[in-house]
């Protein structure tokens, strides 16, 4: 069978620089949750970028394939509605955009591609208490201009929240648990699990093993140095935290 | 020749005409020389509509109000009128033009200390003429009103609205110009406030190929407050300009101006906004922002704050930037599968919106206000 996202030999770069991605490799099958773990600059940001389609990277050798079709030419909205869904490790302040207008706009641009009809205001209401309920997110958060002086864990929060009122098939976490206290992490990590599906692959990019604590992953990649230098099950991580990531630079 | 323009005009109105025609003739279109007129560009003039009257709509007018067509109250009771149309000092070419042939436009006056809840409206559809509309707002001491004004049709339209704000009197006045691509709208409003008097001007510049919008308001009275907010959202080859004039001629005045634009194909946007603290205009404090987004490479913005102040005790401030829409938060909107004219649209409206979301307007009038943004905001997108 073929896997919802196949990354082949994956070579990209900021347009006119140098290349970021020396030759990605990975495969993700549905109903799994790959962990990405890897120093500061490795290019981990990179690929959730470059698999989100954000404007700007020119992917110059290898391939994405998801869903069993070549995405290459799929721009980031027709991703999106395809269900490829990016938490952002530096969610975007939107000044002037209602939080839950835009979540509203969101969901239905979603449900058209699935050729769903839009939910009307009272609908979307039903679903946004649903998903608050799971999430312990404040209701407060989703009458304000979108992510405008949220504090960094109510970004965060605020991420997954979309993540859950969207539900796609893949979802890619770009060091979701950064910068959350402890209850948050706890409260986003149950969030996650909760969103665990058989139809549905989850990416993280993390730094810290903590997270893997409460979500655990199936797979465990090392990114190092635009490529993936190293893959385990989750023990591999615990492994990690006392080895470092030096000898799997020098190995590559 | 008679310079009469209406069947039964009083005689004092024909011989004014006469010699704001003398100055129009003299002074001629203003071209690309007169600083203020820089940028507005008459060519569309030079093979003019024949002049007309627009269709004109005015709301009821409650008691104690006059609200009514300018042409009624000149054949009704002229003497109202006599000492207010008349040609200023220092009035421009199309200013004269208009008191020469305007041949209608209302009159609203407000009994002092009256103040009315309900909005009044009015209405004009150019009907691809040539229009000279004249309006006259006087409220009196201590009265209050809210104006809701729509310009719409195609054609030329040259207006000219005089207001008089007494002692403590508050203006709220909006409007909306929404005219086909193919015409010209040139507005100059002038205000007089009193002491404390408290006037907003909301302006929505949305359609027509030209348009312009003055706003001279003279702060006369001691602790008058005027406030000017407006947006123009032009695409195609549209040119809009906005020229206000705060001039802050009393003590402890304040004075604010908020314009925005956004910009597509190959529009061209103006913002010169004065700011005049002669002597004696100490306390005044006073605030210019002109923002602005270009959504091309061919739209184009000039904006040209101009401050001359020569009171000591004065506080003022002012800025103008021009810019893009933010790439990162497209892209963020983008990845919740908003397609791009929509994430587009999204960031339009939420740049220009408070513009209106701030106006101090009854709801339903600000609502009005706010769909119109929207919808152009979505052509542009
Ligand atoms: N806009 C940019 N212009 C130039 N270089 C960039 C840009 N964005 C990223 N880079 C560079 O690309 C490399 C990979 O960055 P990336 O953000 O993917 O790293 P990362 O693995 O996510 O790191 P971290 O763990 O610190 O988040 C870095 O060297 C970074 O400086
Ligand atoms: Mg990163």
């Amino acid at each position: 069978m073929t896997k919802l996202l196949e990354v082949e030999n994956l070579h990209a770069r900021i347009a006119g620089g140098r290349d970021i991605l020396k030759g990605i490799s990975l495969s993700v099958g549905a109903g799994e949750v790959h962990a990405i773990m890897g120093p500061n600059g490795a290019g981990k940001s990179t690929l959730s970028a470059v698999l989100a389609a954000k404007p700007g990277y020119d992917v110059t050798a290898g391939s994405i394939s998801y869903g069993g079709a070549d995405i290459a030419d799929m721009a980031a909205d027709e991703r999106a509605r395809k269900g490829i869904f990016l938490a952002f490790q530096y969610p975007v302040e939107i000044p002037g955009v209602n939080n839950t207008y835009f979540l509203r706009a969101s969901v239905n641009a979603i449900r058209r591609e699935r050729g769903e009809p839009d939910l009307d205001a009272s609908q979307f209401l039903k679903l946004v208490k649903k998903k608050m309920s799971l999430l312990d997110i404040k209701d407060d958060l989703l009458k304000r201009a979108v992510n405008v002086g949220f504090s960094g864990g109510e970004k965060k929060r605020n991420e997954i929240f979309q993540m859950a009122m969207l539900e796609p098939k893949l979802a890619i976490l770009d060091e979701t648990d950064s910068g959350l206290d402890i209850d948050a992490l706890r409260a986003v990590s149950d969030g996650v699990n909760k969103l665990r599906d058989p139809n549905r692959a989850i990416v993280m990019i993390t730094h810290y093993q903590r997270l893997l604590d409460y979500i655990e992953p199936d797979f465990v990649h090392v990114l190092a140095n635009g490529r993936i230098v190293a893959s385990g099950d989750k023990s591999f991580a615990r492994e990690l935290e006392k080895t470092g990531y030096a000898h799997l630079e020098r190995a590559a | 020749m008679s310079a009469a323009v209406l069947a039964a005009e009083p005689l004092w109105l024909t011989a004014r005409r006469a010699v704001a025609m003398d100055r129009f003739a003299a002074r001629g279109l203003p071209t690309a020389k007169d600083e203020a007129w820089r940028f507005t560009n008459l060519h569309a003039l030079t093979a003019r509509a024949p002049s007309g009257t627009a269709r004109l709509t005015l709301s009821a007018a409650p008691e104690g109000v006059t609200f009514t067509r300018l042409s009624t109250l000149l054949a009704q009771a002229p003497e109202r009128l006599e000492a207010l149309l008349a040609l200023p000092e220092g009035a421009d070419a199309l200013s004269a033009l208009n008191l020469a042939m305007f041949s209608d436009g209302y009159v609203l006056e407000v009994a002092p200390g009256l103040h009315l809840d309900a909005p009044l409206e009015v209405s004009h559809d150019n009907q691809g003429r040539a229009v000279h509309m004249r309006a006259l707002v006087l409220l009196g001491e201590g009265a209050s009103a809210t104006l809701v004004e729509r310009a719409n049709g195609s054609g030329w339209s040259n207006n000219v609205t005089h207001a008089v704000l007494g002692a403590g009197a508050r203006l709220r006045h909006a409007k909306l110009q929404a005219q086909a691509a193919d015409s010209v709208h040139l507005s100059a409003m002038t205000l007089t406030l009193g002491a404390g008097a408290d006037h907003e001007s909301v302006i929505l510049a949305l359609g027509a190929g030209v348009s312009r919008e003055a706003v001279t308001t003279a702060l006369t009275g001691e602790g008058a407050t005027a406030s000017l907010r407006g947006a123009y959202l032009l695409g195609g080859k549209q040119q809009a300009s906005f020229v206000p004039e705060l001039l802050h001629l009393a003590r402890n005045c304040t004075s604010r101006q908020l314009v925005k634009g956004v910009l597509g194909g190959t529009a061209h946007g103006v913002f010169l906004g004065h700011i005049g603290v002669p002597e004696g205009g100490d306390g005044t404090n006073a605030g210019q922002t002109n923002r602005n987004i270009l959504l091309s490479p061919g739209a184009r913005v000039d904006t040209r704050p101009r401050l001359e102040i020569l009171a000591d005790d004065v506080k003022c401030s002012h800025s103008a930037t021009v810019g893009a829409l933010d790439e990162t938060a497209l892209f963020y909107l983008q990845s919740r599968g908003l397609a791009p004219p929509q994430a587009r649209r999204m960031l339009i409206e939420a740049f220009a919106a408070d513009i209106v979301d701030g106006a101090d307007l009854p709801a339903p009038q600000r609502e009005s206000l706010q769909q119109a943004l929207s919808f152009w905001a979505e052509t542009l997108a």
